[in-house]
């Protein structure tokens, strides 16, 4: 399990129809905001991958085992997730996998990050 | 075939023209002003009834854990009661849009105003008589908690303002 690189890029499968915009295929804040029983993002390291490989990571490993469908998809580069003294720590299995980690307490704090992480995100609708 | 030319010396509707004088005209622009504000207090109660409708969808759809594939928490009644509350405390007489509602998985409801990257404001609530908000306005930021008692915090607004001026 390598370290994560700053070149890399995430992937933050979205499964809530209202985490993102289909007007302007743009993700919202909340699609970003850390799981409330671990305070983390779960995300998925996709460079060097196509994006049918991602899409099956995203049915495999998250639509299967939660028993909803994939809506789409936020990629982020792990350099823009740093930049704010957030950490990205690898977490297998599964493969791929990894945790946005370090969110402040404050939730106003939280909010404004995943602002800016949403609107550095490039949606991709399923 | 006919060529669509924009209007630059049109009067916006909302404008009553300024040609008249005496009394009769000035009954007639307070009355047509009086028409105009009646018109878009119509239209903007008509758009905070889709957003009320949008939190009902929302609520039902998140009221259950997990709802958002990971773990998030349910949505409570008091986050839903709450967050009606702050839609119907928005100024009617709106220079604002309504806003977006979004479920968050933490169990609170957030309400967002996109009007571009990164010029957008969020604010978020969970039934605590708060309302946690956060903006990005270009380069600047802001963010902070206030004390949600009868009316709508005065930052609120004047955050809106800074997004929509």
């Amino acid at each position: 399990m390598t370290q994560v690189d700053p070149s890399e890029t995430l992937s933050r499968f979205i499964l809530q129809k209202d985490w993102y915009r289909p007007s302007d295929n743009s993700v919202k804040h909340a699609a970003f905001m850390p799981n409330p029983k671990n305070g983390e993002t779960s995300v998925f390291r996709i460079s060097g991958i196509s994006h049918k490989e991602v899409w099956d990571i995203g049915d495999r490993e998250v639509a299967k085992i939660r028993n909803k469908p994939i809506l789409g998809r936020a990629d982020i580069g792990a350099s823009n997730v740093m930049a704010k003294d957030l950490k990205v720590l690898p977490i297998e299995p599964p493969v791929r996998h990894a945790n946005i980690t370090g969110w402040p307490e404050e939730k106003s704090k939280q909010i404004l990050i995943a602002l800016e992480l949403a609107a550095e995100a490039h949606f991709h609708k399923k | 075939m006919s060529t669509a030319i924009p209007c630059t010396d049109c009067n916006s509707i909302s404008n009553f023209p300024s040609i008249g004088f005496g009394t009769d005209s000035e009954g007639l622009k307070k009355y047509y002003a009086k028409i105009i504000s009646e018109f878009r207090k119509a239209e903007t109660l008509g758009r905070i009834d889709e957003v009320l409708q949008s939190l009902d969808e929302v609520f039902q759809e998140c009221s259950e854990e997990g709802w958002d594939g990971y773990d998030a928490l349910p949505i409570t009644m008091d986050a839903y009661l709450e967050t009606e509350r702050l839609i119907k405390s928005l100024p009617l007489s709106s220079f604002i849009p309504m806003p977006e509602i979004t479920p968050e998985p933490d169990g609170g409801i957030g309400l967002e105003w996109p009007k571009g990257k990164r010029l957008v404001f969020a604010v978020s609530v969970k039934g605590k008589n708060e309302i946690v908000y956060a903006g990005l306005f270009g380069m600047n930021k802001t963010h902070g908690i206030e004390y949600f008692g009868d009316t709508l915090p005065s930052t609120i607004i004047e955050n809106l303002r800074r997004l929509y001026p």
